[in-house]
């Protein structure tokens, strides 16, 4: 039993199952044919939850190695420049449009979720964690715990709109009729940041790039609009 | 690193391969977060419903608005482009 304990509490151990889980998860997803249900992390989060309860482990052990991948989400983002850098003429030419789109957007995102908090009030604390939901991790939890919210429902509800946007962005755009690459780029990576942003990499070079671009931006946007607008709703 | 790139510091085609490889799996070091859903659970319990309603629609409202304003205004934006250069 100690032996195993100390296992668990190595580090690589929160790691390896991770990375285990995650190419597993993205083997059956490639053999199912991309089949958007069974997106890879939804599968490997399933598989690692499932794991850790047969075996009776603790999430804080599990976490131990688990903390070392959260830390690196924003780094890896970084690599996001990179699309960017590949779309930087279009970006140049319609530099107003593309800004103002994503204001809008970020914008309502907060506004979007007081209403509904005003229709259906939820514990203040889980409405606190959702406001900044559909931006990047690092800059959500702030934002979250600046409204007294829980870091970690923060981020599982990133993580969650970003799954959504990873899973139903192509169709989307397909109903509302978005049909230029810019377009769908801003409103992938406003609605649901850099785990869209790998679904709108697969559609296209400019979409890419451009919702790659709106993280960054709308990310800033939420930062400075989001109190205001929670404050002129009256919440919090 | 954008302004790297810019700048020509470092050249494009020799990192594309890496950050390929790390744009198609950034979900990978989402996992853990996620899998934090197992002791946040009960938290959330009884608002769980409202919250998963209220993140999905929100999340179709910013698409929407988002992709509606640019395609709107790039539409615009094209037809007045149009528009000058029959006239010139």
């Amino acid at each position: 039993m100690e032996i195993l304990n100390a296992i668990y509490e190595n580090p690589l151990f929160g790691i390896i199952v991770s990375l285990l889980a995650y190419e597993a998860a993205v083997w059956i997803y490639n053999k199912s044919n991309k089949f958007v249900l069974l997106n890879p992390l939804l599968v490997s989060v399933a598989m690692v939850i499932g794991f850790l309860l047969i075996f009776d482990i603790p999430y804080d052990t599990y976490n131990i190695g688990g903390k070392f991948l959260t830390m690196f989400i924003s780094p890896v983002t970084v690599v996001l420049a990179v699309p960017l850098y590949l779309q930087i003429k279009s970006l140049k030419d319609n530099a107003g449009i593309i800004l103002f789109s994503i204001f809008i957007g970020a914008v309502a995102s907060v506004v979007g979720i007081c209403v509904y908090q005003k229709l259906f009030p939820m514990e203040t604390a889980v409405f606190a964690s959702l406001v900044p939901k559909s931006i990047t991790t690092a800059i959500a939890v702030e934002v979250s715990e600046q409204f007294g919210g829980i870091p970690g429902i923060t981020v599982i509800a990133v993580a969650f709109t970003g799954l959504l946007g990873a899973i139903f962005s192509p169709i989307m755009a397909k109903v509302f009729g978005v049909k230029n690459d810019i377009a769908k780029g801003l409103a992938i990576g406003t609605s649901s940041h850099v785990l869209g942003t790998t679904k709108a990499v697969e559609m296209g070079e400019q979409v890419g790039a451009m919702s790659s671009l709106s993280i960054a931006i709308a990310g800033v946007v939420t930062v400075f609009t989001a109190p205001f607008i929670v404050r002129l709703f009256g919440l919090l | 690193m954008l302004l790297f790139l810019i700048l020509k510091v470092i050249k494009v085609e020799k990192i594309k391969q890496v950050s390929d490889f790390f744009t198609q799996n950034i979900a990978f070091f989402f996992i853990p977060s996620t899998v934090a859903l197992m002791v946040n659970y009960k938290v959330i319990e009884n608002s769980i419903a409202g919250a998963l309603v209220a993140i999905v629609l929100t999340n179709i409202l910013v698409f929407f608005v988002t992709g509606f304003t640019a395609e709107w205004l790039l539409r615009l934006k094209n037809k007045r482009k149009g528009k000058s250069d029959g006239n010139s």
